[in-house]
């Protein structure tokens, strides 16, 4: 134990370098082959900030206006009545004897 | 020192230039980034993007230092990069709790010869526990064997500010060993 603390203090204190470790075999082969590969196409930074919310926008605008067609064919469909349809709804109000006074609840 | 002419054929992108580069600096490379990080296969991938951030950015290299010391810049900044990721990594993860101590004191340094491998491994451990700079600069002194002067070079500051950290280094070492064999 003493003693390869004291070792260890050796190594610490010399001047002289410790170790020198060699490059992997083929690492020089293997960086020449990367270099080589084709280069990875990187997203630009703007492509987030401009294209995502843009894109968001779109899907947006697209339901709301949907929702718009789908409110305008309905209210088209029920103001479609004819006079002749107006007249009729008339008559049955005469034949059930309804009258705006006499359909109070209250008098 | 690199002569200009085998710098321009680098910006050109020759590969014969690329290919020397290579053979004649990827040794210290290798064994710079593997001091820092203290894991070969990890040390030989960081190595690898030390030399395609290398040949990518020759072109923006305008010989204010030697081209060797703009690398070493370049190797340790990756190597900084890696090991502070790590750290965040491992302060998020349970590992966190003392896993990862055990497997640093059972790195052993390639280039250390076999009978100093269990001194060099309790070593290097004390070595990673060193504050940024004096690591810095005890790496690239005890394992690269580089002047001060260089090293001042490449850390941006003085022979004077080295020869403190190196001063500092080594007592924080002895401190760290002897509190292991305590």
């Amino acid at each position: 134990m003493e003693q390869n603390f004291t070792s260890i203090e050796k190594m610490v204190d010399d001047e002289s370098p410790i170790s020198r470790a060699t490059a992997p075999a083929f690492f020089a082969e293997k960086v020449m082959r990367r270099l080589q590969q084709p280069k990875e196409t990187v997203t630009p930074w703007y492509h987030w900030i401009f294209f995502k919310p843009a894109l968001v926008s779109a899907t947006l605008l697209i339901f709301f206006l949907i929702n718009c067609w789908i409110i305008k064919s309905s209210f088209h469909s029920s103001s479609n009545f004819s006079a002749e349809n107006t007249s009729q709804l008339q008559d049955l109000s005469v034949d059930l004897n309804i009258t705006s006074e006499n359909n109070l609840p209250y008098k | 020192m690199y002569e200009p002419d085998f710098i321009a054929a680098l910006q050109r992108g020759e590969s014969a230039a690329y290919q020397r580069l290579l053979n004649e600096t990827q040794d210290w490379v290798f064994n710079t980034v593997l001091g820092i990080v203290q894991d070969a296969t990890a040390a030989e991938d960081l190595a690898q993007e030390v030399y395609i951030q290398v040949f990518k950015s020759i072109g923006k290299f305008r010989g204010d230092a030697r081209l060797t010391t703009w690398m070493y810049r370049i190797a340790i900044q990756k190597a900084l990069e890696w090991v502070r990721k790590q750290k965040r990594a491992r302060f998020w993860s349970l590992d966190g709790f003392g896993g990862n101590e055990q497997a640093a004191i059972h790195f052993h340094h390639p280039g250390v010869q076999a009978e100093e491998k269990e001194q060099a491994a309790v070593l290097f451990r004390a070595v990673k526990a060193l504050p940024e700079q004096q690591r810095i600069a005890w790496i690239l002194i005890k394992t690269e064997g580089l002047p001060y002067a260089t090293v001042a070079e490449i850390m941006h500051t003085t022979v004077k500010s080295v020869e403190a950290l190196m001063h500092r280094a080594k007592a924080n070492l002895k401190k760290k060993i002897q509190s292991y064999y305590k």
